[in-house]
């Protein structure tokens, strides 16, 4: 958890992730799977909160990522799937981390992160190079901002925003996002 | 000398209260708050600030801005030490200690000015021609001793720098008088504008005026929200109007420790307005370099803004009409002006001019070498020479757009042949200029175009063209009539218009071609004051005008930028994006010395108590040889490869054939490119009936999946396979050792999974304590071996029970480092280090079976080439010292003789083996198949070193030992 004047970030654990893969839109799988979560899948760019608390999110035409942060959901969205024909849904559990940012300067954060296209409105989902890794931006709240990145990459991105937020607030310490063992382990 | 402080009102800018101290060159100085480092020196009376590049001549400051030429200056020490900081800009801050640049033992004195002596010996492009006999070797040290302009810091950078993404609908690049009348209109007309003004104030050429209107636009530019941002220069402008600014938020050398020093922005706007404004261009004269030689605008910036006179008794060389105006202010302000030399005939404003002005004239000499006491004045018609007396020549010869912007989106140029200057043809590709680098000097004009402009852009229409004109007739920069001397065009580099004259001569008539023989405009200043006076020159002498000779490209950056602003944060630990395994923490806890490999961080050794990163190999290798050891192989790349078509789909992508693979059955396989060359190796392994598991390298994991998607989505689009890359997802702990199994047995592992039950190259899933694994028996040690994949978050848990019972089997942790030693012991490849981009699957003995391949692959048809049956192709060789203790060096060339020799052959890989007690290697080498007992040599570095040619692998020739 790090928290700077006026941004507070962290790692959002547990997340269990999966990702809905080479789907038609519209097809019987996506269709299968919107009747599941209750909510069509998130048209591109865009990214949605099932009433299951199930974040839904736009990567590309056939896939969708799934975040959530108890594990009944896409458990149960795994198994009814199984055996539907037309695509299929992958455990990304442990291979994806999720930081999960508040705070009134959240998007001049995401303007120091590198990427020059990361403009974010809310049920936006854009995908781009932030602190040099591929990550995930999206939001579904008013005020809060989810970063998605491949597990491997957390740390680096941890260690850029914390960086970063040392700049935004140079007078007042604050904790690393990972903790000081993890960060600098 | 000569400059002085002038007394108030003159220095809008200065705060006379208070008095700030700083050094130069040695020598305690005191400016006032407010003040450059170039305005401190002129009122400290400074004249001789610099030497030039080449000659070593004496120089002083030449303008009041970015397009200095001369005072470069290094600044600050240790790690704030930074070099070729111009004097125009550096704010003058308490403590500020500065040094010239390019002289030895100082400024004042300097050795290096000898090589004035033999200038006539130094014309552009001698050293092409005389440092060639006998050797150029023989002169290259103290050509590298002398080249360059002041000292690269020794010390890393000290402060911090960042990067930030801006986006604008409307983005205004100069916040002169045109540049916020078009962010006012485009923020009024409803468009997100930003505005980037180079300077600390907004108005440009008026702020030093105290400019009403300059207040007011921006009073009501920040009224409607335009983001201003001050001491930010756009250097460059890239496609789809990405623009890229560099904002200076502390001075250089100046220590902030807990504030960035810069800030690089990458803004993407919809529409782009250049206001860049113009620079000055100086007219040609002899010695026109002289220490008290400046541009005439720059000498009035310095009277109005900082209170400082360059000179008490002045001579103005003129060609523009704007040279008239600057006078009478210098004038006013207190500066004699002995003489306007015009070069043009008499005019309106020489008429009504209230000094003495000598027309159709020119200097035709300078007295005084490192400061001007006076000056020849010639009739340009001939005649007789009239010598003034004077400290200060002003040199007003007209104006160059500042078009940077405009022609690095794309934007061409045409000769103002009135104006004399180079002025955007139109439009460039989402960027309109405006005011001054439009060519547009009429000032009510330029700004109702400019305000015109913004609207437009706003409302996403076109923008007019711009009202041209209003500097009126400008003299050519080079005088009708010769004089004796060095006519300066460069003054950075040294070059004179004698230098572009051989050029000529020598045929070097294209402007790209002039520029990099002579070196014009290659400086730090990037020619700003030079370029267009090179290329008139040019066009003189081959009989061409200006427009005709075109101009060279105007690339970015349009300023230094510095090191620091362009790598941002990437710096330390964030240098690169680094991958780290899910248990870092837990080997950090373990003593493991992280090294990079590829794109992951990983253990390289766990070295115990003073023992070096080798010793710690060796000893980890050994004992993994002799009992077992733990290694964490999550980098591993894994795919999983569904659908039904997923078994022929991987005989497509591999050598291998992998259809015939039952569940749980493993093979090893290689991966190909359309050239036969290997890309990558792994093992696929069979989950069920359309379902794979498939491993790469840890380097190769994306590549692979990159090629399995690429031909999925454009060759084979009618197969029905769905790739997932799951690297992330998995960890993969490795268990190998004569007594891997007894370990893992210990900690619970079914028995199953026991080598007498399961067969080497076979997978099985299992769990352990409610924790699903994926363990495969494969080895790239030699030894038996595990790999138990299981979910990321579970690893650090499995390492920790599994190095609980470590001693009981006498166990090790191994890292990468003893994992290459094993396998070089083996002879087992790692693509990459053992292959290069012509290893074919034959020259390293992977051929085998391949010709019984019933299926196609890719690179199949290109193994069938001439090229690829070679008798002399290189192939792998297992190689060892002849005196059997010296490691063979990585790299180094097998060759008949001592270099220079043509290569037969290189060392790949290398290590002390530990099971064999002398050093082993792989290596690549001309036929090397049939090779085996010959002796040859090596050679790395002046060392040499007889090798011998040995059948792989050094180890378990049987393959006894992968059954434990």
């Amino acid at each position: 958890m790090a928290d700077a004047a006026g941004i507070a970030v962290a790692v959002v654990r547990p997340l269990h992730a999966a990702t809905l893969r080479y789907f038609e839109p519209g097809g019987p799988f996506a269709t299968a799977a919107a009747n599941l979560v209750g909510t069509p899948l998130p048209a591109p760019l865009t990214a949605l909160q099932s009433g299951s608390e199930v974040i839904l999110a736009w990567l590309r035409p056939t896939e969708t990522l799934l975040l959530s942060e108890t594990d009944a959901p896409l458990r149960e969205l795994g198994e009814r799937l199984a055996n539907v024909a037309g695509g299929h849904l992958v455990d990304l559990t442990g291979g994806v981390e999720a930081l999960r940012l508040h705070g009134a300067r959240v998007s001049e954060l995401l303007d120091r992160l590198g990427s020059v296209a990361m403009a974010l409105p809310l049920n936006g989902a854009r995908r781009g190079r932030l602190a040099d890794v591929p990550v995930l931006a999206l939001s579904v709240r008013t005020g809060e901002v989810w970063l998605a990145v491949e597990r491997s990459y957390a740390r680096h991105l941890c260690a850029w925003i914390d960086a970063t937020l040392a700049d935004f607030a140079p007078s007042m310490a604050h904790e690393p996002i990972l903790g000081d063992h993890e960060a600098h382990g | 000398m000569s400059g002085y402080r002038l007394p108030a009102p003159a220095g809008i800018w200065v705060e006379r209260a208070r008095s700030v101290r700083f050094e130069f060159n040695g020598r305690r100085l005191s400016g006032l708050r407010g003040d450059t480092l170039a305005s401190a020196l002129i009122a400290n009376g400074v004249r001789l600030v610099g030497r030039s590049f080449k000659l070593h001549r004496p120089r002083g400051i030449w303008s009041c801005g970015l397009e200095e030429p001369s005072s470069l200056v290094d600044v600050g020490s240790g790690a704030r030490h930074t070099a070729n900081v111009r004097a125009t800009l550096l704010p003058l801050y308490e403590g500020l200690s500065a040094r010239s640049v390019n002289c030895w033992p100082g400024v004042g004195f300097d050795l290096g000015a000898l090589t004035g002596l033999f200038a006539a010996l130094m014309p552009a492009g001698f050293y092409y021609k005389t440092f060639k006999w006998p050797s150029w070797r023989w002169y290259e040290w103290a050509i590298r001793r002398m080249a360059g302009m002041g000292r690269a810091p020794l010390e890393a950078d000290a402060d911090r720098y960042e990067e930030v993404a801006g986006r604008a609908d409307v983005l205004v690049v100069g916040a002169g008088i045109t540049g916020l009348a078009a962010a006012v209109a485009a923020a009024r007309a409803g468009a997100d504008t930003m505005l980037l003004s180079r300077g600390e104030r907004t108005g440009g050429g008026l702020a030093w005026r105290d400019n009403a209107a300059v207040r007011e636009l921006t009073a009501r530019a920040l009224a409607l929200g335009v983001r201003v941002l001050t001491n930010t220069v756009a250097f460059g402008i890239y496609d789809h109007n990405l623009v890229c600014a560099c904002e200076t938020l502390i001075a250089d050398g100046a220590a902030a420790p807990q504030r960035l020093r810069e800030r690089l922005w990458k803004i993407r706007a919809r529409s782009v307005i250049a206001a860049t404004g113009a620079f000055e261009r100086p007219l040609l004269f002899p010695d026109n370099d002289r220490p008290g030689v400046m541009l005439a605008g720059a000498a009035e910036k310095y009277a109005r803004a900082f209170g400082v006179a360059c000179g008490r008794r002045a001579v103005m060389v003129a060609g523009c009409d704007n040279a008239y105006a600057v006078a009478a202010g210098l004038s006013a302000a207190g500066v004699e002006i002995a003489a306007l030399i015009d070069r043009r005939g008499p005019s309106q404003a020489s008429e009504a001019a209230r000094f003495r002005v000598v027309t159709s004239a020119s200097v035709a000499g300078i007295a005084g070498g490192r400061a001007v006491r006076a000056c020849t004045v010639a009739s340009e018609r001939g005649g007789r020479t009239e010598r003034i007396d004077c400290d200060l020549i002003l040199n007003a010869g007209g104006f160059a757009p500042a078009v940077h912007l405009h022609t690095q989106a794309g934007g061409r140029l045409r000769w103002l042949e009135e104006g004399a200057m180079f002025v955007p043809d139109g439009t460039a590709p989402g960027v309109v200029s405006v005011g001054a680098c439009a060519g547009a000097f009429v000032r009510a004009a330029a700004v109702s175009h400019a305000a015109q402009a913004g609207e437009a852009l706003a409302a996403g229409r076109d923008a007019p063209p711009a009202p041209l004109g209003g500097v009126g007739r400008c003299s050519p920069a080079a005088p009708s009539r010769r004089f004796r001397g060095r006519h300066f065009v460069d003054l950075q580099n040294d070059v004179s218009m004698g230098d572009l004259a051989l050029a000529a001569r020598e045929n070097y008539r294209s402007v790209e071609h002039l520029k990099r023989y002579t070196t014009t405009g290659m400086g730090t200043d990037q020619g700003k004051t030079s370029n267009i006076n090179a290329l008139a020159v040019l066009g003189e002498l081959t009989g061409q005008s200006p427009g005709a000779v075109g101009t060279t490209r105007f690339r970015p950056p349009f300023a230094p930028v510095s090191l620091g602003a362009i790598a941002g944060r990437r710096v330390g630990n964030l240098y690169r994006p680094l991958k780290h395994l899910a248990a870092h923490d837990w080997h950090a806890a373990h003593g493991a010395l992280f090294e990079s490999f590829g794109d992951w961080c990983r253990p390289a050794a766990y070295p115990r108590d003073g023992e070096s990163l080798e010793a710690a190999a060796q000893r980890e290798a050994r004992a993994v040889r002799a009992s077992a050891g733990l290694l964490d192989g999550s980098p591993l790349g894994k795919l999983e490869v569904f659908g039904a078509d997923a078994a022929r789909f991987l005989d497509l992508m591999y050598v291998g054939t992998m259809s015939t693979l039952a569940p749980g059955q493993a093979r090893y396989g290689v991966l190909l490119n359309e050239n036969g060359t290997l890309v990558d190796d792994g093992i696929v392994a069979c989950l069920g009936p359309g379902h794979y598991w498939v491993n790469t390298t840890s380097a190769g994991a994306e590549r692979t999946t990159g090629a399995f998607e690429e031909w999925l989505q454009c060759e084979l689009t009618d197969l029905e396979v769905l790739v997932t890359p799951v690297t992330s997802r998995w960890a993969n702990v490795t268990v190998a050792g004569p007594r891997a199994w007894e370990w893992l047995a210990r900690a619970g592992f079914d028995a199953a999974l026991a080598p007498t039950a399961m067969k080497h190259m076979r997978l099985r899933d299992s769990t352990l304590r409610g924790v699903p694994l994926r363990i495969l028996r494969a080895s790239f040690s030699g030894e038996l071996g595990y790999e138990v994949n299981l979910p990321a978050e579970e690893a650090a848990a499995l390492l920790e029970q599994l190095w609980s019972l470590a001693p009981e089997v006498g166990g090790v942790l191994y890292g990468i480092e003893a994992l290459q030693i094993l396998r070089v012991e083996k002879g087992f490849i790692h693509i990459g280090t053992d292959t290069d981009g012509t290893t074919l699957p034959g020259d390293v003995g992977l051929a085998r079976g391949l010709g019984r391949k019933g299926a196609n692959f890719v690179g199949r048809r290109s193994l069938d080439r001439p090229a690829a049956r070679d008798a002399d192709r290189l192939q792998l060789v297992g190689l060892t010292p002849a005196d059997g203790r010296t490691v063979l060096p990585v790299g180094a060339q097998i060759a008949a003789h001592r270099p220079p020799a043509t290569a037969e052959g290189r060392v790949t890989s290398s290590f002390m083996s530990p099971e064999l007690g002398f050093p082993v290697a792989l290596g690549l080498l001309t036929r090397g198949a049939r090779r085996a007992g010959e002796l040859l040599r090596i050679y790395h570095l002046g060392q040499e070193i007889e090798v011998r040619v040995v059948r792989l692998p050094f180890i378990d020739p049987e393959g006894a030992r992968v059954h434990g």
